[in-house]
Order: C-alpha cells, then sequence, then structure tokens
C-alpha cells in the first residue's frame, strides 16, 4: 500500500466536489471489497481515497408501492439479504447472488453499487442488475444528475458510463410484473468464488401460460454482461423444446473470452447452454407458480402433542 | 525392548489423550516467526524475476539506497564469489546450482534477483521498485519432456557437468527381473502416456526468518520456518563459511505448517543472513502469499509413459516406465523425490515389482524448484499403475477391485522381502481392502450403478522415514532430562508444525518412565540446545524419533532402578514404573516416588550406590533406522517400516457442467500401533484433502515463456470445506511394526496417496472415461463427456489416445462374450484395437 490522504465524505455534494476537485486521482471507496487487494498490492495508487460508505441517504432500501425498489448504492449484500422477503420482489434476484459472493466478512461490508461501479467481468452485480434492467443514477457536483439504463451502463470489464467526477447515488430496480419468474444460475470453482460462467433468465407469462417477456442475460463470459436476444421467441409457447432451443440460441450469440486458468472458450459456451437451460426451467417453474393463486393460509399447527408413536413410511425410508 | 503393542494396557499409548498444543492454537497465543520483535530489527524484500527465463543484461540497486528508509540493497554483483553455491546431492557428488541471487540469468519466474533492507516492510518495498533491471526474455521451457528433448532451451548453462546432458541432470534406474520377457509372457499390456501436477503446500504461516549476527563474536543466529535445524545449519555454514558452531538455528514456538516445503536452504534465509551480517542489526524476511506460490517450493508434476503387463486372468507380471521428472530451475530435493517415490511407489503389488525397467530423466525447467511434498513422490508413481490397472481389468471384463486384491501383498505374506529389496515386517492390506470394499458396499454399487455416479479404488504402500540417497542416515537422536521434581524435557530436533509432537512424545515417555504426560515437556528445536538430528519431515517422528525417545527412556529408568534397588533394598528385576513410582513389581505401596529417586540422585549423592553417576538424571539416544542405501539397480530397502492404504472413492458428475462432485471417501489403513488415535485421524483427514486437492484442481499453471499464472489463492484451485464429503470413514486395520520400536508406522502421509488415483478410476466409473492427467478439471470432465457423446462409444481415454492396448493375446481363447476380433492379432505386434483410445473387447 501507498500513503494516501482518506476522506470520509459527510455528503453526496462533498463527496462530488471532491471528485470534481482531484479528478483521476481521487478513488471512491464504500465497502472495499474490489479497492483494498488493488491498493495492497499497489496496483492502484490513489492520492486520495473518497470514503462514501457513511453518507446518509446512499444505503439502505426503499420499496416503491408496485413499481419496483430503489435502492442505495452503498448497500450492503448483508443488509440486501435481509431487505428481501419474497422471491416477488425485484432485489430477491440480487439477494440470491449476494448469497454466493465469497464469505460472511466480505458480505457484511462489499456494497451493491460498489460491485456494479468496479464491474469486473466476472462479476455478478452487473449481469444481475442487467437482468433486472436497473436504471442507475449518477450525480455531478453542483447538483446535475442523469439516469442510465443498465445496458448502457456497463461498458467493459471494469468501465462503466460513470465518468470520473460523477458519483452514483441511486440504482431503481423496476417491478416485476405478476406472472413472472426468475432465476439465476452460476457456476463457480467452489461456492463464494467467482464465477466461470453466469445466467439470469426472467419470464413473464400472460394469464392464459403465453409467454409475455423474456430476457436472458449472461455474465462472466463476455467483459460486459450479454443480453441475449431472444425476439424469435416473443410469443411462442415455451415448452421444453423451445427451451433447449433457447439455450442453445444463447450458446450460439455469446462470444466468450476463454481463460487459461477457469475454462476455454469451447467450455464457456457449453457452460452457458447447460445454466440457461437450467435458469430457464427453474424460471418457468416460478413464472406458473406466481400465476397461480395463492397459497390458502397456512392451517393452524397441530397441538403440542408427544410425537406420533409411528412414523409415516415416507421418513423411514 | 518392549514393544508398545504387547502392552495393551499401556496408560497413556494408544489412547485419546488431548492435544497439549491445541490450547495455544486455539487462544490465537502461539508465537510464529513474524510475532517475534528485536530491538533495531530491519525488514527486508526480494525483487524477483517477472519472467521464466531472461538474461539480466542490467541491474542497478543504487537508486534503491537513495529511497528514504532503505539501509541496504543487494544483488549477485554484491556478493559474486563470497558464497559457495548449494544443491542436492546427485549420483553422490553435489550439484551446486543454486546461489542468493540469479546469476547473470533468471531461471524462473519468481527467482531472487536483488533485496533491499529498510527500517520497515513499505520502505523496503519503495526499494524495490527503485531498483533497475533490463531483462532479455530468452525462450523457455516449462515440461519435463519437452525440456529433456534435443532441442529445448537450456536452463542452466553454466554448470560444471559431472553427469548428466542439456537440461537432464541426473538419471534414475530400476532394474529387476526380466521385463523384456515378462511382456513376452504377457497376455495384455498396457501403456499410457501420463501428466502429474505441481502443487502447493500453501501452508497457513508463509516461510519467514529472522536472521541476527553478532559481529565481536561472528556469531550468526537464525530463527527460520524450517522443517530442520541441523540441515539448515549445515547448509547455510557451508554456503558462507562459518564454522557450524558458530552458527544457530532454531525456530519459533510455533510454525504454521510445513508439509515438506519448509525444508531446504531457501534463497531468502540465504539473503537475510547476508544483510543481517553487513548490517550488523536483527534482519526480518517473509514471503508475502504470492511468493510462496512462486518460489516457496512445490511437488515435482512429472510426465510417465507406463505400461503394465498383465495375464488374462488378472496377473500383474511386470512394469515398464520412462519418466520426466521436472525438478524445476534448481536440483533441491527432486532427485529425492524420484529415487524414493518411484521405488517405494512400486508397492504393493508383488508380482508385478518381480520384473521392472524404469528409467527416469530428471530434468530442469523454467519453473519454481521443487521441495519435498507430503507423499514424496508416491502419488505419481501410483497413478499411472492404478488407472492402467483400472483400465486393464475393464478389458479383461474383471472388477478391478478383485484384481488389485488377488496380486496385493497378503498379511500372511510378511515378512519378506521384495524383489526390490524392500522389507516387509508387517501388512494388513489384503484385509484393508476387504474391509473398505465392505465399508464402502462396493459390491452393490458396482451390482446397480447409478448414471454419472461411481466408485474407485486404489491402494498403497507408503514408506516411513527414509534413508535418502543423498543422506546415508535416517537417524534422530533426543536428550531427556528428568527434572529433580520428577518433571521430564525433551530435548529433540523434531519441528513441531501441527502434527501434535508434544502430545505424542509425552505419550511415549509417560509410559516408559510410569509418569503422567502433564510431567513431560518437549524443548523447541534449537541447535545449540538439542541433539543432532534429522528434524520433521518424510513421516518419520513417531518411529524414528519414537524409538529414540523409548530408548533414551529405558536409560533413565534403568538407572531409577538402580537407585531404588539400592534404596529399597530389592532387586532391580523385581521393580516396575507407574503412577509416578518406582515399586515391587505386583505391589504398587511398595515404592519410591520418581521424584525422590530424581532429587536423590542430584541432592544426596552420598545415598547413591557406587556404580551411579550422581546428578541431574540425563540420557541421550540416537535411533538410526536399520535400512539399506540404494543400489545400482534401485532395490533396497530405504524405509524402515511400511504403512498401507486402500482407499475407495464415490464421486457424482454432472453432465452439464463436468463439475466433479466427491460424495464420499472411505480410508482403510495400517499405520501400525497408534500411539494416538486423535492424532492418526487428524492426519488421516488432512492428508485426503491434501490429495484430493491435488486430483481435483490445485497445479502451479506457467505459460509458455515461464510465467505463472495463478499465485494466488484467488487463481489457485483449492479445495475449500464445501468440496468435501464426511471425512471420518476410517477403517483402522493394525499391524504393528516389529522394526519400529514403538511399533507406529507412517501416518501423515499416506492419506494423500491413494485420491488422485482413486478419484480417477471413480470417473472412469461413473462416465467411461479414463483420465490419464491430473488435476482433473470440470472443463476436462465436460469436453471428454461431449468427445464421448459425439463418437458415441461406451468408453473413452482422455486425452484422447492417451491410453493404448499394446498387446491383446486374451481373446485367442476367445470366449464367446467376447465381441473383439480385432484384437486376436499375433502376441508380439503390438496391435492398437479397433477404435482408437476407446476400450475395445469388454463384453
Amino acid at each position: 500500500m501507498k500513503p494516501f490522504e482518506f476522506v470520509r465524505a459527510g455528503d453526496v455534494e462533498q463527496a462530488c466536489q471532491l471528485l470534481a476537485d482531484r479528478g483521476p486521482d481521487a478513488v471512491v471507496i464504500a465497502g472495499g471489497q474490489s479497492i483494498m487487494p488493488l491498493l495492497k498490492s499497489r496496483s492502484l495508487t490513489p492520492a486520495v481515497l473518497v470514503d462514501i460508505s457513511r453518507v446518509p441517504g446512499l444505503s439502505g432500501l426503499r420499496q416503491r408501492n408496485g413499481s419496483g425498489a430503489l435502492l442505495g448504492p452503498t448497500t450492503t449484500y448483508r443488509e440486501l439479504l435481509r431487505a428481501t422477503d419474497s422471491p416477488r420482489q425485484p432485489q430477491a434476484l440480487l439477494a440470491e447472488c449476494a448469497r454466493n459472493i465469497t464469505d460472511l466478512q466480505v458480505r457484511a461490508v462489499a456494497t451493491v453499487g460498489g460491485s456494479a461501479c468496479f464491474a469486473a467481468a466476472a462479476y455478478d452485480m452487473p449481469p444481475a442488475l442487467t437482468t433486472l434492467d436497473a436504471g442507475f443514477t449518477l450525480c455531478r457536483a453542483g447538483g446535475g444528475q442523469r439516469r442510465v439504463g443498465a445496458q448502457e451502463f456497463f461498458l467493459g470489464a471494469r468501465r462503466t458510463a460513470r465518468a470520473e467526477d460523477e458519483l452514483l447515488t441511486e440504482i431503481d430496480l423496476p417491478a416485476l410484473p405478476a406472472g413472472t419468474g426468475w432465476a439465476v444460475e452460476r457456476f463457480a470453482a467452489h461456492q463464494g468464488f467467482a464465477a466461470i460462467a453466469w445466467v439470469g433468465a426472467r419470464v413473464g407469462l400472460n394469464s392464459d401460460g403465453s409467454c409475455r417477456a423474456l430476457r436472458v442475460v449472461l455474465g462472466a463470459v463476455e467483459p460486459t454482461p450479454v443480453l441475449v436476444d431472444t425476439a424469435d421467441f416473443a410469443g411462442a409457447e415455451l415448452d421444453g423444446a423451445a427451451l433447449a432451443e433457447l439455450a442453445a440460441t444463447a450458446a450460439a450469440q455469446v462470444q466468450p473470452v476463454g481463460d487459461p486458468l477457469w475454462g476455454g472458450a469451447t467450455y464457456k459456451r457449453e457452460l452457458v447452454r447447460t445454466l440457461t437451460q437450467r435458469a430457464l426451467d427453474r424460471a418457468m417453474v416460478a413464472a406458473r407458480s406466481a400465476l397461480a393463486p395463492p397459497f390458502p393460509p397456512p392451517s393452524p399447527p397441530p397441538a403440542p402433542t408427544a410425537p406420533a408413536p409411528s412414523a409415516s413410511p415416507v421418513e423411514e425410508s | 525392548m518392549s514393544n508398545l503393542l504387547a502392552q495393551s494396557d499401556a496408560p497413556y499409548v494408544g489412547r485419546p489423550v488431548p492435544r497439549k498444543e491445541d490450547l495455544v492454537l486455539v487462544t490465537g497465543s502461539g508465537k510464529y516467526c513474524a510475532d517475534l520483535r528485536f530491538p533495531g530489527m530491519l525488514y527486508a524484500r526480494v525483487l524477483r524475476s517477472p519472467l521464466g527465463h531472461a538474461r539480466i543484461a542490467r541491474l542497478d540497486t543504487a537508486p534503491a539506497l537513495k529511497v528514504p528508509g532503505v539501509v541496504d540493497a543487494l544483488s549477485h554483483q554484491d556478493i559474486a564469489g563470497k558464497v559457495e553455491p548449494w544443491g542436492d546431492l546427485c549420483s553422490d557428488l553435489l550439484i551446486g546450482d543454486r546461489m542468493p541471487f540469479a546469476t547473470g540469468k533468471a531461471t524462473y519466474y519468481g527467482q531472487e534477483v536483488a533485496a533491499v533492507l529498510a527500517a520497515d516492510k513499505f520502505a523496503a518495498q519503495d526499494g524495490l521498485e527503485a531498483i533497475e533491471v533490463d531483462y532479455e526474455e530468452l525462450p523457455a521451457v516449462v515440461f519435463p519432456d519437452q525440456a529433456a528433448g534435443p532441442d529445448a532451451p537450456t536452463v542452466n548453462d553454466d554448470l560444471s557437468r559431472e553427469f548428466g546432458y542439456g537440461n537432464v541432470f541426473d538419471e534414475y534406474r530400476i532394474r529387476t527381473g526380466d521385463a523384456e520377457a515378462a511382456f513376452d509372457r504377457a497376455d495384455l499390456v498396457v501403456k499410457g502416456k501420463f501428466r502429474m501436477g505441481a502443487q502447493v503446500a500453501a501452508s497457513l504461516e508463509p516461510h519467514a526468518c529472522i536472521a541476527q549476527y553478532d559481529p565481536s563474536t561472528g556469531k550468526l543466529t537464525v530463527i527460520s520456518t524450517t522443517q530442520s535445524v541441523f540441515l539448515l545449519r549445515d547448509l547455510i555454514a557451508k554456503a558462507f563459511h562459518i564454522p557450524r558452531n558458530n552458527v544457530h538455528v532454531m525456530t519459533a514456538p510455533q510454525l504454521g505448517g510445513g508439509y515438506g516445503q519448509k525444508l531446504q536452504l531457501f534463497g531468502h534465509e540465504a539473503i537475510a543472513c547476508l544483510f543481517a551480517m553487513r548490517s550488523g542489526r536483527p534482519v526480518y524476511l517473509e514471503l508475502d502469499r504470492h511468493e510462496v506460490f512462486a518460489a516457496g517450493a512445490r511437488r515435482a508434476s512429472q510426465v510417465r509413459e507406463s505400461e503394465l503387463f498383465l495375464t488374462r486372468d488378472g496377473t500383474i507380471l511386470g512394469y515398464r516406465e520412462v519418466i520426466y521428472h521436472n525438478a524445476g530451475a534448481n536440483s533441491h530435493w527432486a532427485n529425492q523425490i524420484i529415487r524414493i517415490g518411484t521405488q517405494v511407489g512400486m508397492l504393493p503389488y508383488k508380482s508385478m515389482m518381480a520384473n521392472l525397467h524404469i528409467d527416469g530423466h530428471i530434468t530442469y525447467t523454467n519453473t519454481s524448484p521443487v521441495g519435498a511434498l507430503r507423499g514424496f513422490g508416491t502419488l505419481q508413481t501410483i497413478f499411472p499403475k492404478e488407472v492402467l490397472i483400472e483400465y486393464a481389468a475393464a478389458h479383461l471384463g474383471m472388477d478391478p477391485m478383485q484384481l488389485r486384491r488377488q496380486n496385493a501383498m497378503r498379511a500372511e505374506d510378511a515378512p519378506c522381502q521384495t524383489p526390490l529389496g524392500q522389507r516387509i515386517d508387517t501388512t494388513s492390506l489384503d484385509i484393508c481392502i476387504d474391509r473398505v470394499a465392505e465399508a464402502s458396499r462396493w459390491r452393490q454399487e458396482k451390482a446397480s450403478p447409478t448414471p454419472y455416479e461411481g466408485v474407485g479404488n486404489a491402494n498403497c504402500m507408503k514408506y516411513t522415514s527414509c534413508r535418502h540417497p543423498s543422506l546415508d542416515s535416517d537417524l534422530d537422536a533426543v536428550r531427556l532430562r528428568l527434572e529433580t521434581d520428577g518433571t521430564v524435557r525433551i530435548f529433540s530436533s523434531g519441528v513441531p508444525q501441527g502434527q501434535g509432537h508434544e502430545t505424542f512424545m509425552s505419550q511415549i515417555v509417560a509410559d516408559e518412565l510410569g509418569l503422567e504426560p502433564e510431567k513431560v515437556q518437549v524443548v523447541s528445536a534449537d541447535t545449540e540446545r538439542v541433539p543432532w538430528g534429522l528434524g520433521t519431515w518424510g513421516s518419520r517422528a513417531a518411529a524414528i524419533t519414537g524409538s529414540a525417545l523409548m530408548i533414551a527412556a529405558g536409560r533413565i529408568r534403568e538407572k531409577l532402578f538402580k537407585i531404588a534397588s539400592h534404596m529399597m533394598e530389592v532387586p532391580a528385576e523385581d521393580l516396575q514404573v507407574g503412577s509416578n513410582k518406582v515399586y515391587v513389581r505386583g505391589n504398587p505401596d511398595r515404592g519410591m516416588w520418581i521424584e525422590q529417586l530424581a532429587l536423590l540422585c542430584a541432592y544426596r549423592t552420598h545415598q547413591l550406590p557406587p556404580d551411579v553417576e550422581p546428578g541431574g538424571i540425563e540420557a541421550t539416544a540416537t535411533f538410526d533406522s536399520p535400512t539399506d542405501r540404494e543400489d545400482p539397480n534401485g532395490c533396497g530397502n530405504f524405509s524402515l517400516t511400511y504403512s498401507c492404504h486402500s482407499d475407495v472413492a464415490k464421486v457424482r458428475v454432472d453432465p452439464g457442467t463436468g463439475a466433479i462432485k466427491l460424495v464420499d471417501y472411505f480410508q482403510a489403513f495400517d499405520c501400525g500401533t497408534i500411539i494416538n488415535p486423535l492424532i492418526v485421524e487428524g492426519q488421516h483427514q488432512g492428508a485426503l484433502m491434501m490429495g484430493v486437492g491435488q486430483v481435483l484442481g490445485e497445479d502451479l499453471v506457467y505459460d509458455d515463456r515461464g510465467v505463472l499464472l495463478n499465485g494466488s489463492f484467488r487463481d489457485y484451485y483449492f479445495p475449500v470445506a464445501s468440496d468435501f464429503p464426511d471425512l471420518n470413514n476410517h477403517i483402522n486395520v493394525p499391524a504393528p511394526s516389529f522394526t519400529s520400536l514403538t511399533g507406529a508406522k507412517s501416518v501423515g502421509e499416506g492419506g494423500t496417496v491413494p485420491p488422485p488415483a482413486a478419484i480417477a478410476n471413480a470417473i472412469a466409473d461413473a462416465t467411461g472415461i479414463y483420465m490419464t492427467k491430473y488435476p482433473i478439471y470440470p472443463e476436462d470432465m465436460l469436453l471428454a463427456l461431449r468427445e464421448k457423446e459425439r463418437l458415441g462409444v461406451d468408453r473413452l481415454v482422455w486425452p484422447p489416445e492417451s491410453i493404448q492396448v499394446v498387446k491383446d493375446a486374451c481373446t485367442a481363447a476367445a470366449t464367446p462374450a467376447d465381441d473383439n476380433p480385432a484384437a486376436a492379432a499375433p502376441p508380439s505386434a503390438g496391435a492398437a484395437p479397433a477404435g482408437g483410445s476407446t476400450l475395445g473387447g469388454r463384453a
């Protein structure tokens, strides 16, 4: 690590002003999941570190009635997991990914926005946010701000639409319409490790079971998340054959970047096919169950009596 | 000498005595090298080669000296002619190919090029960044089979050549019986080309050392993370031409793992000594994790071309093999690893050992120099053999475990001497195989297979310490001191790294002297305090050090009996020890406290019998194993005794991703007398994890320029807890040794040996794909599965064609079930079967 100036920003304006004044010498830090190893190895030697982890209003999740959720960029994975209680909430897709990111200690400090802005090719958040079609609000000193959609936000490995003097202040997650099912499949060397291939699938069904919306996003295979072109499947009935064809389409469309350690392009393409198929299968099940009427309220629990003397045959097997 | 097994009523040996070491470890109060501070201590860092092979055209350390906080900087230019090169013994001659810094050219990624000494680590790093080096890159060679070829770039070009040629710096051979005749007699010959990867131990504690020099006395003191204080001391003294009594080497109170990889004089240790001698200040030098991966030693990767000869009824007649052994850029240990690993790895199939023809080429490459590592060459040896057996068994339509069982050494064969000269005192291998089959439900698994699930078996026998070809010594010495309050101190050169030395040594001494283990303490390894010994490595402690302890404790007991006999007027033969007393056999009330006897000997010397030497009661004893040196045909008994293992792995393969999940694992073993079952259990669990890591991912990956690609825990494919099933399927079938005085055999290493082969064989059972290289990555698995689908075959070898049936005369007696008439070629024609690498001829 090289010496640097450390400034803990008190509000968004102060942080933006620092970025405007110090330009490329300033680096924003929130949880430090990505930045700390780079600082330690001296791969990154900023003159000033702008810590936004305690800026009020940048953290937490606000549910918007019927129109999705607003996510503060410094929300940690742990907070995200705690703020999720139904798969119908859009943040549930992020939370499912967060569960598999590194370990408990890192999940307690690493942030969603930090991961999105660092935008490493193997990270989960860029494709997950793309699957949700999230929007990113970027602020400048003086109050200027703009909103960038997920597909325009991720420009390359470790490259986003955020300019050096901009701060990510909000991520909006559009609501999942009724009849939407989603699933994420990732393959990694071990649980908690970076993905070698990542697939997110969203299926929206009409009440008659026909396909209304379809979104398949691939991660960790190209420098940026890949939105699979599913135009050919619009309105089609998504039976088993169609899903298999869709998986093959995804594998055919992707141009994987091979890696000497984690898998060549051919292997990654095969993984995309398998994972897309699996994600679609699960998303279809979820979508169908989202269409089904809600479960009847649970029957009252049986009175706490002594365990039944004869166990059921299912338990025995 | 009493054999501990005979004392089945021994109060402590054999009991799960809780480890004395653990309180310090689990409370985080251990003191490692990095915890030690000395007044005026300075910090050094090493600049390492970023290239695999490059001429150093220009090197200037002067700019580093201008960096604030920097005290000194060094490169080869500053020490040329002042340090004697060191290295391994080859053909009984020293090959001096190791220096503190690269001399003229860098021969591997991570080699020491220069170093900086500074007030703190950060200033030292700043100094490194100021050093100016111009490299001229040279073509590199990273694989041993390529390095042995005529067109390979030469790795070490200015060595004086007394043996070897090109990059091959030594040759190895085994000859027994007549392999050619065995080939002629064989009905089936299968041949394969196998590649085994380069694992690193990645101990929790990185390599570190503190060197101090006293200019007034000329004494050099080194505290290092070494597994052998005396080997390190002697190497340092020789390299710097310092009398050995002026070099003092010790370890910190704790060493956080070694596994064999902290067992040499490393460049960084020499650099710390140089800085200490130049500055007169204590110097701390610690490797970071990347440096540990790049230059902290690794397992020897190998390429083996192996041929197995069998009869149609599954008797193995012989084995022929050419080995390309990747030593890395220096000779450390490489010679010992191929010799001991290959010779011991030829066990346990009896008739196979009768006809062996093995040639090894020990080659330099532009990769990190190898070191000893848990298993020491035996994993690499048994993998090709066990996979070929699996393949041959399928070809013959036999159960592979049954084929192994019928060839394996049996309990009733021992004691015996193998054709390779190994003296097997006791074994229980056949029983281990039966018991592991039963525990793993082998028959049921084979009879009703589940798609993409499979079981695999592999067996081995494993040395218990070794007389190394380069060291005609396999000894350890200990000194015991009975203190005047009846407590005992053990002075041993053993370096505990987590094995529980203090616990098991205390148990042995406690039983031999009739004390409680709490009264026994072990003094940590220190060349100024402990008797000369080889240290802790190569599965030596329980058998070799333990035997020395028994001799020393016996001497103390004799002396106690003499004094007690005089005091109590009872013949010494009628005395025994127990409950902290020496007492008359069968009458514990008639005795004297050991504490009293010790006091008497030191403080009441006029009461002693005339033939007892007064003073503190001490005894020193050495145990040198009754083993042989290697003969010119590679034969001899190098090891004190042999443990054995029979393992069964159960795997599940995901046909969509190639992921290989270890579902269950069973280990049956003989490690002789168990001194402490808790320690044995822990050793087998740890060894299994290391063996599994080796086959399912661990390997240093170099690109073709010799640049290391995965020198971090992020990139090195390391198994984690969630990758493992239950680690407690242990089946202990003890056959106590009678050559080791403790009855114990090796424990720590054997568990690493079968997993690569057992798992590869389980994969073959699950998928019909025979893997001939490890690590086996999900990528290999999935591509092989796709290829198998494409070809529409039942069985496939991966990589393609890496196993061939060279000779197949089995179908001469064609059974109706046999469907491969192509294999009925003339016996000596060496015809490959129809279908190339796929396995024909199986009903």
